[in-house]
């Protein structure tokens, strides 16, 4: 019966490592809906407004709106920016956490 | 002071209305499609399709700072109660106690224990495998909808013409749900790692440490993190 215990301990530590080898890359969206508009506003209906990925080895890239300015010049919606870009950290906060704790089961799993 | 914020946690899983670390109102959702109380943007709208797996998060409020100030506050609760899992350590005492409690056998205490233990690890399963929705409204009208997977994948739509406080609400919604979000893959992990950790001490097997033990390891999990999520400065209105 001891190999039981440890039959079911070495699967929850796979199930773990599973989760965190398919952990790889992040993506972050943003999109807005307008209201009011005769034909309603669906959440099918929402406009990409910007996006981020983020890769466990550090590459990252992000599409943004840019606007022109009175000088014709291209700019980035701050506002939307902001938005998107909390977004980003908390992602990015959220996974640390969530890989670290994982991580942590894992080795003292295993140990 | 208190301030009105009304949190929900629509698990399709659950069976029955409960709450989530004295902070949620948990209450079941229609597993088979549409949500019962779906929102949308617009009222008389048709309601949305789908019901996620891993459950909604919805929180409700009249915004205000002082809304926000009690939000970000509950999220600190979990983070600390966290933190406490962290830093607790399994003395030798308490092991033998619950290796020792484990092969006297079950007490009706323990299976009921078990039960919770049970319906605990299936929701923390429900939320870790499938995709989380997160709406907040403003007094019932919908602000924003934030998909989010157990990794962070992360898609907001949001009201176009939500103000800056309401943008800061959901925001905190966010960081409300996330931040339980992890403190329940936290309390399972601990529970996975104390039952080890007390086999291993004990030389338990079968039963005893697959039955028996984790109901236990449970009820001492709880106890460590219970104390600062009731605790005075952690109310919900």
């Amino acid at each position: 019966m001891a190999s039981d215990f440890g039959t079911t301990m070495r699967g929850v530590a796979e199930k773990i490592a599973h989760y965190v080898d398919g952990a790889a890359t992040l993506t972050v969206e943003t999109r807005f809906v307008e209201v009011g508009l005769d034909k309603g506003a669906k959440f099918e209906d929402a406009k990409p407004a910007a996006r981020t990925e983020i890769k466990l080895d550090g590459d990252n890239s992000s599409v943004l709106p840019m606007m022109k300015n009175e000088s014709g010049a291209l700019e980035v919606d701050a506002t939307v920016y902001e938005l998107h870009m909390k977004n980003v950290q908390a992602a990015i906060d959220y996974r640390a956490k969530m890989v670290g704790q994982l991580l942590s089961a894992l080795q003292s799993l295993r140990g | 002071m208190s301030v009105s914020v009304s949190l929900q946690y629509i698990d399709p899983g659950a069976e029955t209305t409960g709450e989530l670390y004295g902070l949620w109102q948990t209450q079941p959702g229609d597993i088979a499609g549409i949500g019962k109380d779906a929102l949308s943007f617009d009222a008389g709208l048709p309601v949305r399709p789908d019901m996620p797996l891993g459950g909604v998060w919805r929180v409700d409020a009249a915004v205000s700072e002082a809304v926000e100030a009690q939000m970000a506050g509950q999220a600190q609760r979990l983070v600390n109660a966290g933190r406490s899992l962290d830093e607790a350590v399994l003395g030798e005492a308490q092991a033998a106690t619950l290796a020792s409690a484990a092969k006297a056998g079950s007490t009706v205490e323990v299976q009921r224990d078990q039960g919770l233990l049970t319906a605990f690890l299936e929701q923390a399963g429900r939320q870790v495998q499938y995709y989380a929705w997160v709406e907040t409204t403003d007094r019932g009208i919908m602000l924003a909808r934030s998909t989010v997977n157990w990794f962070g994948h992360l898609d907001t739509i949001w009201r176009e013409d939500a103000l800056a406080p309401q943008r800061a609400l959901h925001q905190r919604s966010l960081e409300l749900a996330l931040a339980t979000r992890l403190t329940t893959v936290k309390t399972a992990l601990t529970v996975v790692k104390w039952v080890g950790l007390v086999a291993r001490i004990a030389t338990l097997s079968g039963p005893a440490a697959l039955v028996v033990l984790p109901g236990l390891v449970w009820g001492a999990v709880n106890d460590v993190i219970y104390p600062i999520l009731r605790s005075d400065l952690f109310q919900r209105s």
